[in-house]
């Protein structure tokens, strides 16, 4: 026995003291590692093995080419810089350099790459925000024409558009796909589905109120129900019935600029943005933006826009935690699972995947680890009509400059479908939580576990999902327009401005710079200006801009009809 | 044989006593439990050791990976600034939770070690010289890729479990079973282990696995007597004690009691067993009493009260079924058949109930056979006893209704007189006429003697004409007087219903005031029913003469005399619904009877009684009030049922049905007198009456038979003194002047021993009679005789007489 024993360790020894040698470098050995590990997918262990062969047979060319990529600070993008990047490299031999930065310092690396022809990047995820100008610039590659012509070679013959959600965000006015979607998120309402349910919560709310406590359709419902929570302990325990943030900050804009507007009512009927006016106010004739301030028939500083950033800054104020006026973006995006705050407006579902929403133990989480939270359909203002965007989703889309040639460009495109390809994109979900393609949404694999994500499965096979669009093509110079916003609001909420001036000043800084562009296409050309009054008599009340309103009844939907609903 | 083995087996398991299946049952358990802890119990336990240690490894690797993720965030949350508390990049941090992760114990002992996507050791406290060498191909002695698997499993779900064989920590030369966490932290590519060896889980469970096994053996044999102890006194004691009580019981013993010397089941059943015991004594008790009433009751009865099995043999009688047939208790011991009781026809009524199954409520009246052969009529109203639904045989009452019937008959007869009576006016008138013709032709005859004037031929054929047809019509009109009149018992035969409506038609003719148009409507088929051809004849003539008297005598005065008499037969099928609006109905064929008059109709206040004897509607001296009634009793006794419709001023109509009689056998009016049958021979015809000595010698003559007479007894029996040789047979009538028919049968008899006679006699056959036959007389007919009873008694006697010759010879 113990002779027997003496081998196997010997038989051990030698074991461990042959040459090691790194895995996965051979060829056909890192396609099968990459397959192995790539669960879940959508695809089958041979159907993996299939495309990330494709993958490797494409890349011969480019061999020891390096990609310097960048996309902003979200779990999904540092899932790809950490692991999809060096399996790239495995699979391909090409090395990539995803680089993790600040949604703030990426937007002007690549205003700086476009306008000023530099070699920053080769690639860049850039949120489809940026779609009006990109086009408008005409500085970026026209991906369709890419795929046809010249990339062809190096186009995934499983990239499967079709399969794609929302892929007209990235779409130039004639469908030319400038963007391909690398990630997409929405924002939705959020609410505690736990304290909503509880009859002893809802007798009491309605004994207040006098109607049911329920998803809030409107903002006076969201209101009723954000003072109903803010004044009322649940359990014995200080709660909140708002959350937002209002730090000074870049972030703060995007708060306002991903349509915010929009929710009170701001802009026209009409998919994907209003036509004339959009969500920001922008009146747009043939494709040329010609102002945003009311006189130019525009909406920035409308009634409707002036009530949008009244009633922020009074919820802020009266509702949310006071520690809120001091957060950015970031901070505030997880602060739901902290477990005293009762619904939030404006919930960036990205945030929802970080583990505090989903760990047992947490306070907005089962003993199972399962969510007791809920999102809905976001509540519109008393400016918002029938057919009306009815709120925001914006996607981070692989953007190429096109000063990046050749091999290059080649190289770059490769890493960027391999960051949306099918055999990868499942399990990107399940890191990241931003959906890109309609055959993870609807897996087998998520249809298993619906429950822990809250109702964000059942929104994206909603149909009423196209209601939930980006900023859209009218917005001319996201960069530079998008920075005029966060100031002037930051001033309001001090009480510097009124909201009715922080508006003027903003639609008046807007016309500004838009007067000033100079654009390859569809640059914006101001109209002359009329009378305020004129532009608000003039016209139907549902069109833009938009008379003063006098307030609707609060209204409330059961959860359990809105699901209903979003499976019809 | 692996079947029967089984059957065997479960034979004798079913055949053990309740002692040692108990015992069985425990062993059973002790074993299944045994096997429940070996199999289930420990496994389990052994499993949820290594799940509890699967969750600590998982812990404390979280809680490392926890710590590498505070680095991670903060280096995110510094990619915008700079803090110096800090590493400003992602080298940094690595190498400083190395350093921290290297130095971190926990169990005293225990460490982690830390591999890199591609399987490279990263980190590894307790052998540094591994650290840079890629570990993917490193096998256990069993083969298993354990770091392949911890890097491989880890990228592919988050986290993996490894179980291997490793190299104890004690020694390098002990081998151990080992286990280890990997948590994929895919930020910096990471895959972060710890392992813990579980052998001292295998060795706890293999202490764990003796010591049950010890403990569960011990513990069983410590068990069994104690068990069998418990068994012996708790169980069998007291089940045998209960055993002995059942058997107790089973044996008629009601008196005794199960001992209770416990409060357990045992102790309850045996309590609830003397309940029930009681509770049955009490109710034997009371059926005891209860069978003696009621056998009192029926011993009571002047009727019999009996009971038979399904082969109808009696299977209990009352007292008066004893007194009543002559049989003893002996003899229904011995076996006593109803067919030994009852005439066939009624044997076979009994017989069909038993075999159908179905109650048929119908009281027949039939002979009783006594023990002796003599018989009484009898009343029978039988049913079918069930038991759980199973026929098992008859119960039924007899009444000996023989009293009755003769008083009926006697009714009958008196009420037919009457009818008779009302005819004999009619018929008187009608004899006057005839008498008329005949004497009024023999005075003119006698007148023209007187003159001695020579009668021509002519002349005399045509007043001898005159008078032979008158005497013929009145030859008719006595002998429809005497067939009416004749009194006999009755007889059940296939009768004609349409001849007899015929005959009765033809009296009704001849008697009827001429102002009655007699209509009748006969169908071309015969219409045979069973009866008595007298009542039915009765029944006929009282529903003709109510009808005549509906349409003459209680005719209002003023009102004109007369009307239209229709007699009618049909036969109808009386089918459910025929049932259902004629109650007294069962499912067969009927001949319908109709006898309707346009008379002075029946009050319908008087309709529901004109059956009741005694009543009647005519003034007095017109009617008895029992013409109807004996229509209902008659037709009753014939199965039969009436209905009438009438209305006051209209008429009246009269049904009667009578269940179709199907029978091939030919009916007694209808025979053919060419089958008569024919003999030869010497027949010595004795009797008084020079009538009857003409008729049976004309009969006998007309028979084939030579006939010689005597007009007494004594001359009878010299006679046959003389010519015995040569007679056949003889007709001797029984009563007699000088010497009667018993007397000269038993002097001949001294004269030819094989005399062979038959008696006759106006007398029924009674006591007379049969004192008479029991002497040794071959035969009886009756007086009046038709040509065929007569031609076929003396055929038969003949023909015997012939056979017994040819066998003697």
């Amino acid at each position: 026995m113990r002779k027997r024993i003496t081998c196997i360790c010997v038989a051990c020894a030698l074991v461990l003291l042959q040459p090691l040698e790194s895995p996965g470098r051979g060829g056909d050995e890192a396609v099968r590692k990459w397959a192995f590990i790539f669960e879940p997918s959508v695809l089958s262990h041979k159907e993996r093995v299939r495309e990330l062969s494709w993958f490797q047979e494409a890349s011969r060319p480019l061999k020891g080419v390096l990609v310097r990529s960048v996309a902003e600070n979200i779990e999904t993008h540092y899932w790809e810089s950490r692991v999809l990047a060096k399996a790239f490299e495995d699979i391909t031999g090409i090395v990539v350099i995803h680089e993790i930065i600040p949604e703030g310092y990426l937007v002007p690396r690549i205003t700086e790459q476009i306008e000023q022809g530099k070699l920053l990047h080769d690639i860049y995820v850039n949120d489809a925000d940026l779609i009006g100008y990109h086009l408008r610039t005409r500085a970026v590659v026209d991906l369709t024409e890419y795929m046809n012509g010249e990339g062809r070679a190096f186009t995934n013959p499983y990239l499967d558009l079709k399969d794609f959600l929302n892929l007209e965000f990235g779409q130039d006015y004639d469908g030319h796909q400038l963007q391909l979607p690398d990630q997409q998120f929405a924002n939705l309402y959020w609410f505690r589905y736990d304290w909503f349910s509880r009859p002893d919560i809802k007798a009491q709310f309605k004994k207040r109120y006098g109607y049911e406590l329920g998803v809030p359709v409107n903002w006076a419902a969201y209101e009723d129900i954000a003072e109903f929570f803010t004044t009322t302990k649940i359990d014995g325990r200080k709660v909140y019935g708002h959350l937002d943030y209002g730090k000074p900050s870049p972030s703060l804009g995007w708060r306002f600029t991903d349509a915010w507007l929009s929710l009170a009512g701001v802009g026209d009927k009409g998919l994907p943005n209003g036509l004339p006016v959009d969500e920001w106010g922008i009146r747009v004739e043939n494709r040329i933006p010609v102002g945003s301030s009311v006189t130019h028939g525009g909406e920035m500083n409308g009634p409707a826009a002036v009530y949008a950033l009244t009633k922020y800054i009074e919820w802020m104020r009266n509702y949310a935690p006071p520690e809120a006026l001091s957060w950015e973006w970031h901070d505030a995006g997880p602060q739901c699972a902290r477990g005293d705050i009762a619904q939030h407006i404006f919930q960036y579902i990205t945030w929802l995947s970080d583990m505090r929403f989903h760990t047992p133990g947490s306070p907005v989480c089962d003993k199972f680890g399962k969510p007791l939270w809920r999102v809905a359909p976001t509540p519109h203002g008393d400016y918002w009509d029938e057919g009306m965007k009815l709120g925001y989703q914006d996607a981070g889309c692989w953007t190429i400059p096109a000063n990046i040639t050749g091999r290059q460009r080649a190289a770059a495109w490769l890493w960027a479908q391999f960051c949306v390809s099918k055999t990868v994109d499942l399990k990107k979900f399940v890191i990241g939580g931003t959906p890109v393609r309609k055959s993870t949404i609807f897996s087998d694999y998520l249809t298993r576990r619906m429950d822990d994500y809250g109702g964000i499965i059942e929104f994206y096979r909603s149909p009423e999902e196209v209601k939930w669009t980006g900023s859209g093509r009218n917005v001319p110079h996201y960069p530079r327009l998008s920075v005029v916003w966060w100031k002037n609001i930051a001033r309001a909420i001090t009480g510097e401005l009124t909201p009715q001036q922080a508006m003027d000043a903003i639609a008046r800084d807007q016309d500004a710079i838009m007067g000033g562009l100079r654009m390859a296409r569809y640059s914006p050309v101001l109209s002359p200006e009329k009378p305020a009054e004129a532009w608000l008599s003039n016209h139907p009340a549902d069109v833009s801009p938009k008379p003063p309103r006098r307030g609707g009844k609060p209204v409330t939907v059961p959860y359990e009809e809105l699901i209903r609903q979003w499976k019809r | 044989m692996d079947t029967r083995g089984r059957k065997s087996i479960l034979m004798r398991v079913q055949e053990m006593s309740l002692k040692w299946k108990i015992t069985l049952m425990g062993i059973t358990i002790i074993v299944a439990f045994s096997l429940i802890i070996y199999f289930l119990i420990l496994p389990y336990m052994e499993t949820e050791k290594i799940e509890e240690r699967r969750g600590k490894l998982r812990a404390v690797v979280n809680s490392v990976v926890s710590h590498i993720d505070y680095y991670e965030r903060a280096l995110r949350r510094n990619a915008s600034g700079f803090d110096p508390s800090m590493p400003g990049t992602i080298e940094d941090a690595k190498a400083l939770v190395i350093r921290n992760i290297s130095d971190m114990r926990y169990d005293k002992t225990e460490y982690f070690f830390i591999l890199d996507g591609n399987g490279t050791m990263i980190m590894h406290p307790m052998k540094p010289e591994l650290v840079g060498k890629n570990m993917l191909d490193v096998k256990d002695p069993k083969g298993v890729l354990l770091f392949r698997d911890m890097v491989m499993n880890s990228q592919k779900d988050g986290e993996a479990f490894v179980h291997y064989i490793w190299q104890s920590k004690y020694s390098p030369d002990i081998l151990e079973p080992q286990i280890t966490y990997a948590r994929y932290y895919w930020p910096w590519d990471w895959v972060v282990c710890s392992s813990l060896y579980t052998q001292d889980i295998t060795d706890a469970m293999y202490g764990i696995r003796v010591r049950s096994a010890v403990y569960i053996l011990a513990a069983a044999f410590a068990m069994l007597p104690v068990l069998l102890g418990l068994v012996y006194l708790g169980l069998s004691r007291p089940i045998g004690r209960m055993l002995r009580g059942i058997q107790e019981i089973h044996d008629g013993n009601l008196d005794y009691r199960i001992p209770v010397l416990s409060l357990d089941e045992i102790g309850y059943v045996s309590q609830e067993f003397n309940q029930m015991v009681s509770t049955l004594q009490q109710s034997r008790d009371a059926i005891v009493r209860s069978e003696e009433k009621y056998r009192q009751l029926s011993d009571m009865l002047p009727d019999i009260i009996y009971e038979t099995d399904t082969d109808l043999n009696i299977t209990y009688f009352n007292k008066a079924g004893y007194r009543l047939t002559g049989y003893s208790e002996e003899d229904i011991q011995g076996g006593l058949a109803v067919a030994d009781l009852v005439e066939e026809g009624e044997y076979r009524r009994l017989r069909a109930m038993l075999d159908v199954g179905e109650d048929v409520a119908i009281i027949t009246t039939h002979r009783v056979i006594r023990k002796d052969g003599s018989d009484f009529h009898g009343e029978n109203n039988a049913s079918l006893m069930r038991e759980h639904g199973r026929v098992v045989g008859l119960r039924g009452s007899i009444r000996d209704v023989t009293d009755r019937r003769r008083m009926e008959e006697q009714l009958i007869q008196a009420q037919k007189m009457d009818t008779i009576g009302t005819l004999a006016g009619g018929l008187a008138h009608d004899f006057n006429n005839v008498l008329g013709g005949i004497v009024s032709t023999i005075s003119i005859m006698k007148y023209e003697m007187y003159k001695e004037q020579a009668l021509n031929p002519e002349s005399l054929r045509k007043h001898i004409d005159i008078m032979e047809r008158s005497g013929q019509r009145a030859v008719d009109m006595v002998q429809q007087l005497l067939t009416l009149s004749r009194k006999r018992d009755a007889v059940f035969t296939a009768v004609d219903l349409g001849a007899a409506v015929q005959s009765v038609v033809k009296i009704c003719g001849n008697t009827f005031d001429k102002s009655i148009e007699i209509k009748v409507d006969l169908p071309r088929e015969r219409s045979l029913v069973q009866a008595d051809p007298t009542q039915l004849e009765q029944i006929l003539l009282n529903l003709c003469v109510n009808a005549n008297h509906a349409m003459t005598l209680m005719r209002p005065e003023g009102q004109p005399m007369g009307g239209i008499l229709t007699i009618s037969l049909a036969r109808v099928k009386s089918d459910r619904q025929f049932c259902i609006t004629h109650p007294e109905a069962i499912e067969t064929d009927y001949w319908k009877l109709s006898v309707a008059d346009t008379g002075v109709g029946i009050e319908k206040h008087n309709l529901s009684k004109i059956f009741i004897p005694f009543f009647t509607t005519k003034d007095k001296g017109a009617g008895t009030g029992l013409g109807l009634s004996m229509v209902y009793t008659i037709v009753q006794q014939h199965h039969g049922f009436t209905d009438v419709y009438s209305e006051k001023g209209m008429g009246s109509n009269f049904n009667v049905y009578l269940p179709v009689f199907e029978s091939e056998q030919e009916c007694e009016e209808a025979k053919d007198l060419s089958s008569i049958p024919r003999g030869e021979g010497l027949i010595l015809v004795v009797d008084d009456e020079e009538v009857m000595r003409h008729t049976a010698s004309t009969i006998l003559g007309k028979c084939g038979y030579r006939v010689i007479t005597a007009m007494d007894g004594e001359e009878g029996v010299r006679v046959f003194r003389e010519r015995h040789h040569e007679i056949n047979a003889v007709l001797l009538d029984l009563v007699m002047p000088r010497k009667s028919g018993e007397q000269a049968y038993l002097e001949m008899k001294r004269i030819d021993p094989n005399l062979k006679v038959i008696l006759t006699s106006g007398f029924r056959k009674d006591e007379r009679v049969d004192m008479a036959l029991s002497c040794g007389i071959n035969g009886f007919i009756q007086k009046p005789y038709s040509l065929e009873r007569l031609a076929h008694a003396v055929y038969e006697l003949v023909r015997d007489t012939a056979q017994g010759a040819v066998e003697d010879a």
